[in-house]
């Protein structure tokens, strides 16, 4: 019976150093929720989806958000059969097990809300069809932060959607000398079908039985509680944080091989949790801080039962 | 074969003379030991101190020496001795290559707490003597330190004189008693280690070196409440003083009490591990998880390898 360590570990011999990442993924893929990936190009953002999708086997498909990029480029849409006289319905990429949309910020407020309502709801409608999406479904999403001309940036309610916000940074020194040795005469390759799509869904399933102590369950709310009115915080996480971070929780512990969460679990897990889901004002700015750095001061703030 | 003396003069060599002596006159060859004792020769296993008086709250150091023939990377089966009147402040390991062997030095740093002696019980290791294929159980002689309520050194050096000529003169009277019989246990062992003091077999090996925890201790009184009460709250400030002990501050998360630990003591890390599954664990994981925290503890405070 294969285990979700298998994919970790398939994952972490295709993408060098990054473990953060690695992590990241395969906990968003058990607790059944999206991923979003930020960082410069070219720190292996897209190949760690790729592999992803690779390692479990399921349908995978890319999108490369652009500024003329149409909803109906990603859900599908109709088209006239001039054969059978009627319209039929041709699905999008977004009917794919796994969805790696790239630079997500690239495209406008009408395409990015098809995607995260799909995101949400788990179906799409097409003219009258309203489609379920097929199930395992996670959206990877990819980021640059930096590079803002021309982007569209996602508003807090839909970047609410995605369960992690995970920063990809550089490799070390030693990592990027392996990368150079590795990948300089033939492209990364990932590793296929180390896991199958049932799989996937029986540990999802597996996930959720993992036992929450009440405490544990009490520390994950009040740090999701104590991002609300905190210095340089105009809004903090909503409840619905409190749910991602129990169920990345669970998923920690599960791919830990433990039957229940510790708080070093919720802990671990706060800052890619809430980093998108807390707004910073003016002040954080004009003060020059570091909104990660603000995020740490909240957690160690709330003591550990 | 090296006879570990740490120069204290003819008085000690007397003692550990008649210590052996009389170890040997108990001995009795030994049972099978088990299967899974290591094979050792261990031609060393010395007890010293760095000082032989010390004032009440004056820390000095306890250094247990043993050299054994194989080239080994640690030493996990020796025994620490237990403390009496002294307080255990921390220990150091050290391993030095030899080309006869190996060298394992484990340095106590010690604190006396009321005047009078503070004592050691022997080191020891059970392991296998290759020679003979025999367990056998490899024994320190004891040590005991002065404890003197005098407001200089020299005081307490002028009165712990006399003692120790006390002690020179009962020494060789129990030397001359002993030896005869002495030679006769030795005509019926033909070639055993020097070391022996006793040949109780061990049925377990031993597998980890501590110290029992003296009375007063936090560990052992938050472990006494808990065994008494056995609630959340109770377990609570159980972990509460293990991750203390560990190094962390309040508030801190098992991980936190990890990195503070370090690699200082691997039985206390085990104890908060298995304290973690009895206090956050599911509910029918819970009772057989506060079971072996019971039992973890208990090795853990008697100074026992922990499971």
């Amino acid at each position: 019976m294969t285990k979700p360590e298998a994919v970790r570990e398939a994952l972490a011999r295709t993408i060098v150093g990054q473990t953060e990442v690695v992590d990241a993924l395969v906990m968003a893929l058990l607790a059944d929720g999206h991923i979003l990936l930020e960082g410069m190009p070219g720190v292996a953002k897209t190949l760690a989806c790729r592999a992803l999708a690779a390692a479990v086997g399921g349908n995978f498909k890319r999108v490369q958000f652009t500024p003329d990029l149409l909803p109906s480029d990603i859900v599908g849409t109709r088209i006239f059969d001039q054969r059978s006289g009627e319209f039929v319905t041709v699905r999008g990429p977004l009917f794919a097990n796994i969805v790696l949309a790239d630079e997500i910020n690239r495209a406008p407020a009408k395409v990015q809300s098809a995607l995260l309502e799909g995101m949400q709801e788990r179906r799409a409608t097409i003219g009258p069809d309203t489609l379920s999406l097929p199930r395992p479904f996670a959206v990877l999403a990819t980021m640059n932060p930096f590079d803002a001309d021309g982007t569209y940036a996602l508003p807090l309610a839909q970047l609410d959607r995605f369960l992690l916000n995970v920063r990809v940074g550089f490799p070390s020194r030693e990592d990027e000398r392996t990368i150079v040795d590795r990948f300089s005469a033939a492209p990364a390759e990932p590793e296929r079908d180390v896991a199958t799509l049932a799989d996937v869904e029986r540990w999802q399933a597996d996930v959720r039985a993992v036992h929450l102590n009440e405490r544990v369950r009490d520390y994950a709310v009040d740090l999701v509680r104590a991002t609300r009115g905190a210095k340089y915080v105009a809004s903090g996480a909503s409840p619905r944080a409190a749910l991602a971070l129990t169920i990345l929780v669970r998923a920690r512990a599960y791919l830990d091989g433990r039957s229940f969460a510790v708080p070093d679990d919720v802990r671990e897990l706060a800052p890619g949790v809430l980093r998108h889901r807390v707004a910073f004002d003016y002040r954080l700015a004009i003060d020059g801080g570091d909104a990660d750095a603000v995020l740490a001061e909240i957690i160690a703030s709330v003591p550990a039962p | 074969m090296r006879v570990a003396c740490s120069g204290a003069g003819w008085i000690r060599c007397a003692e550990r003379a008649a210590r052996v002596c009389a170890a040997l006159l108990t001995f009795a060859p030994a049972a099978a030991f088990a299967q899974d004792l290591p094979r050792l020769h261990i031609t060393a296993l010395g007890l010293h101190a760095d000082k032989r008086i010390v004032h009440p709250g004056e820390s000095f150091h306890v250094t247990v020496h043993v050299h054994v023939r194989e080239k080994r990377e640690r030493l996990d089966e020796l025994v620490l001795p237990s403390l009496t009147n002294a307080v255990d402040l921390g220990d150091e390991r050290k391993r030095v290559p030899a080309k006869d062997g190996t060298d394992f030095y484990e340095t106590l740093t010690v604190s006396a707490n009321t005047v009078g002696t503070a004592s050691f019980t022997p080191a020891y290791i059970d392991a296998i003597d290759p020679a003979t294929g025999r367990g056998m159980r490899y024994s320190s002689q004891p040590l005991t330190v002065s404890v003197a309520s005098g407001t200089t050194i020299e005081d307490a050096d002028s009165g712990a004189l006399d003692r120790l000529l006390r002690t020179a003169v009962l020494t060789i009277v129990a030397v001359v008693a002993v030896l005869a019989a002495g030679i006769f246990g030795l005509l019926r062992l033909r070639r055993r280690p020097r070391f022996v003091a006793t040949a109780t077999p061990s049925s377990a090996p031993v597998l980890q070196t501590r110290k029992a925890r003296p009375p007063g201790d936090p560990v052992r009184e938050a472990l006494a409440v808990y065994r008494a009460r056995g609630d959340d709250a109770s377990l609570d400030a159980l972990r509460n003083v293990l991750f203390t002990r560990a190094g962390a501050a309040p508030g801190a998360t098992f991980a936190d009490a990890l990195r503070a630990l370090g690699s200082r003591d691997p039985q206390l890390a085990r104890v908060m591990a298995v304290a973690e599954r009895a206090r956050f664990g599911p509910a029918h994981e819970r009772a057989p998880a506060a079971r072996d925290l019971l039992v973890a503890l208990d090795a853990y405070v008697l100074g026992k390898p922990v499971a």
